[in-house]
């Protein structure tokens, strides 16, 4: 028995075949487990990417986000209507004045470069390789400038410590009565 | 805004940010999801959305609007993947804000959905820009073979094999990943 | 379709099905069959993860209520808590020392940290609690010690009877009120603590021209098994580099490892303990007479407050814990800069309850 090429498989489980090869591939499907399977398979990945579409990038803040880009665009469309040629005359002028015309390209990379500059700030020197931190904030572990609080910070009395990779924090949780010491290993 | 504004200037103004609100999210995501690079997305989300206001005179009927943008926003996409070469996936170095999960998400419910998403991203890693874009368009937005081509202005069998190229693609990366 | 197929059919399905089932619990407790402590229930409800970037950070908080199921009393536990073995910020630890659970009874462990675990890492609890060691009154040891937490525990052990047996005498030689000033001194001194950042490979983070070399100054401890016999530190500002302590077995017995104690002194005279510098070679035996060295190559960086640096002037070491080869561990005399956990738990009880609670409490404990 000879299968259908999986581009085939592709286009039937989305029902983009032309109307005879959409026909000679059900009927080949009738009798063939294999490519029943394959065509399952596809239909589930599109569903399932179909209801994905909504979903925000992982670590994005949309409602921050989609502030930013509204007010991006209001200052763009209010550039625009800054510098915006004038309507052509019925006779154009003999010496006309190029000024606006160039003017707009200008100011646009100008507004452009500042809203780039303001969205994507020159990059920082790199932070010190920090291993771990106890401190105010909490233990914490750093790589490479990345870093992340392991311990919620507490008012009441902490005694922080580090040794070698380890940083601990020794605290008397309030709950308990008992004195506790969370460690975070850096290795 | 001022009271003084002129009732047309505020219709205007307020249909400008209707249609900005209605669609933002949708664009974005398209965007994003073609270049993989939230920084870019921003921009070019941007971008698209100005020159379509720009011509808000064109867009009276706000389906075909909502169509017309997405044509803008895919192209847009891909000039600029063109231009820049393949875009790749990168993660944000500096830990941003984190994800305003609901107050009802449960921490599996926020790993779940972080893991599709890198599953997804992934994904579309492996495709080419146009098919990722056939793929976008067709199987997360849900367009129609015929509006896809006219999107990426292409013929239908061009589109059909981008669609068809995509999905396999896309399948055998899952197998593997599975593997 | 075959039933064979169908089951196929979802083979990748399954795969992305999986994202749209229930997660297994957010944190699995994992004890062995014939573990001391028995689990009885935990509640991780409070717990929450926040993707970033290509990472998950798990702020985990729970509860744990453990029972005592051995016969003998127990006076400490330290859990590992483990989202991922090998990601730095991946594994933490909780201990819970100056306990007294008799056999049978219940007593709670609170989890509060904060972990770091790969976005991708695959399926399963987002992090695992398992045991890594229980003490007993008579010093015994239960667990796998991955953390050196026997090492650990009876040192606290060890301080928390010297320091009770301290506070003790305190209360018989001057009274209610002698024993008030002792702790309130101790809750004075707790206060003052110092910020620390450790930064790789003794990469200062100041200009290196305005380094200097300074030698460190040790506390006297005449019955140390080991002797300090000199230590040097690169100091620039509030940042010390490259601590280096050479030390001599005056004992008769061979030692495993040490740690020396580290007090800053800023330009103002105040004393701060800063952490403790552990002997640099693991698998250690230093043999009697035998000289070794603690040494970390790494920068310490100290602040006060909202991160206001502080000036270090001098630097103080002292010896704050030796285990010999035997596994006999030896701690020095109580002294006012170094708290132990027992201290900070009687001070704390004295500032929540009052000095007669402290009182009792010191009572309670019938000291080996």
């Amino acid at each position: 028995m000879t299968h259908p090429n999986e581009s085939r498989l592709a286009l039937y489980a989305g029902a983009e075949l032309g109307l005879l090869s959409h026909l000679r591939t059900a009927l080949h499907l009738r009798g063939c487990d294999r490519c029943n399977q394959h065509v399952e398979e596809l239909r589930g990945i599109r569903e399932w990417m179909r209801a994905q579409d909504d979903e925000a990038p992982a670590g994005v803040h949309w409602d921050s986000l989609a502030a930013e880009m509204k007010a991006n665009v209001r200052l763009g469309l209010a550039a625009g209507r800054c510098v915006s040629v004038p309507e052509p005359g019925p006779e154009p002028p003999r010496f006309r004045w190029p000024a606006p015309a160039m003017a707009l390209p200008v100011l646009l990379v100008v507004i452009a470069g500042w809203i780039m500059a303001s969205l994507h700030p020159p990059l920082k020197p790199a932070p010190p390789e920090f291993i771990v931190e106890a401190s105010a904030s909490g233990i914490g572990v750093q790589r490479d400038g990345r870093g992340f609080t392991l311990l919620q910070p507490r008012n009441e009395n902490v005694v922080f410590s580090v040794r070698g990779e380890v940083a601990g924090a020794r605290y008397v949780d309030a709950e308990t009565g008992q004195v506790t010491i969370s460690h975070v290993y850096a290795q | 805004m001022s009271e003084t504004v002129e009732p047309i200037l505020r219709d205007t103004l307020e249909w400008q940010n209707r249609f900005i609100s209605d669609n933002l999210r949708r664009i974005f995501l398209l965007i994003y999801r073609m270049l993989g690079n939230v920084a870019d997305a921003q921009d070019l989300t941007q971008e698209v959305f100005i020159k379509a206001l720009q011509r808000q005179d064109q867009l009276k009927d706000a389906e075909k609007a909502a169509h017309w943008l997405s044509r803008i926003a895919t192209n847009t996409a891909i000039d600029h993947m063109r231009r820049h070469g393949r875009v790749s996936f990168c993660e944000i170095d500096s830990l941003p804000e984190p994800i305003a999960s609901s107050p009802s998400e449960s921490p599996e419910q926020v790993l779940l959905r972080a893991e599709r998403q890198a599953v997804l991203e992934d994904g579309l890693q492996v495709l080419t820009a146009r098919e990722r874009a056939a793929l976008l368009l067709r199987d997360v937005e849900g367009l129609p073979a015929e509006e896809v081509a006219r999107h990426l202005n292409c013929s239908k069998a061009t589109v059909r094999s981008h669609i068809a190229n995509a999905r396999v693609k896309f399948r055998r990366y899952l197998t593997r990943r599975k593997s | 379709m075959s039933t064979r197929n169908r089951c196929s059919a979802f083979l990748l399905g399954g795969v992305l099905a999986a994202w749209a089932q229930p997660a297994p619990p957010s944190l699995k407790v994992d004890f062995p069959a014939d573990s001391p402590v028995a689990l009885l229930s935990v509640g991780s409800g409070e717990s929450r993860t926040e993707a970033r970037g290509g990472a998950l950070v798990l702020d985990l908080h729970a509860a744990l209520t453990l029972r005592n199921a051995s016969q003998r009393r127990i006076r400490g536990v330290m859990l590992l808590v483990q989202a991922q073995e090998f990601t730095p910020g991946g594994k933490g630890s909780v201990a819970v020392p100056s306990l007294d659970v008799r056999p049978g009874e219940t007593f709670p462990i609170r989890i509060d940290l904060r972990l770091l675990r790969p976005l991708l890492a695959g399926g399963g609890p987002l992090a695992g609690v398992s045991l890594d060691g229980v003490l007993f009154d008579d010093l015994s040891f239960y667990g796998p010690d991955r953390l050196n937490s026997r090492r650990s525990m009876t040192v606290w052990e060890l301080e928390a009877r010297r320091d009770r047996r301290y506070f003790k005498s305190v209360l018989e030689a001057r009274g209610p009120e002698g024993l008030r000033q002792e702790i309130v001194d101790s809750l004075d001194r707790m206060a003052s603590r110092l910020d620390v950042q450790v930064v790789r490979r003794g990469r200062a983070t100041a200009l290196a021209a305005q380094e200097r070399e300074v030698k460190f100054a040790f506390l006297p401890f005449p019955d140390s098994p080991i002797e300090p016999v000199g230590g040097l530190v690169q100091v620039t500002g509030s940042e010390a580099r490259a601590p280096h302590i050479e030390v001599l077995n005056r004992s008769s017995r061979a030692i495993r490892y040490f740690e020396i104690g580290w007090i800053v002194r800023d330009r103002e005279g105040r004393q701060f303990l800063a952490g403790a510098v552990p002997a640099s070679s693991s698998g250690l035996k230093l043999a009697p007479g035998a000289k070794s060295q603690a040494f970390e190559d790494v920068a310490l960086k100290f602040s006060r407050g909202a991160g206001q640096p502080v000036a270090l002037d001098g630097m103080t070491g002292f010896v704050s814990q030796v285990e010999f080869a035997d596994g006999n561990i030896w701690i020095p005399a109580r002294t006012a800069l170094a708290p132990s956990p027992e201290e900070q738990r009687l001070a704390d009880l004295y500032r929540r309850r009052g000095l007669p609670a402290l009182a009792n409490e010191l009572k309670r404990f019938s000291e080996r």
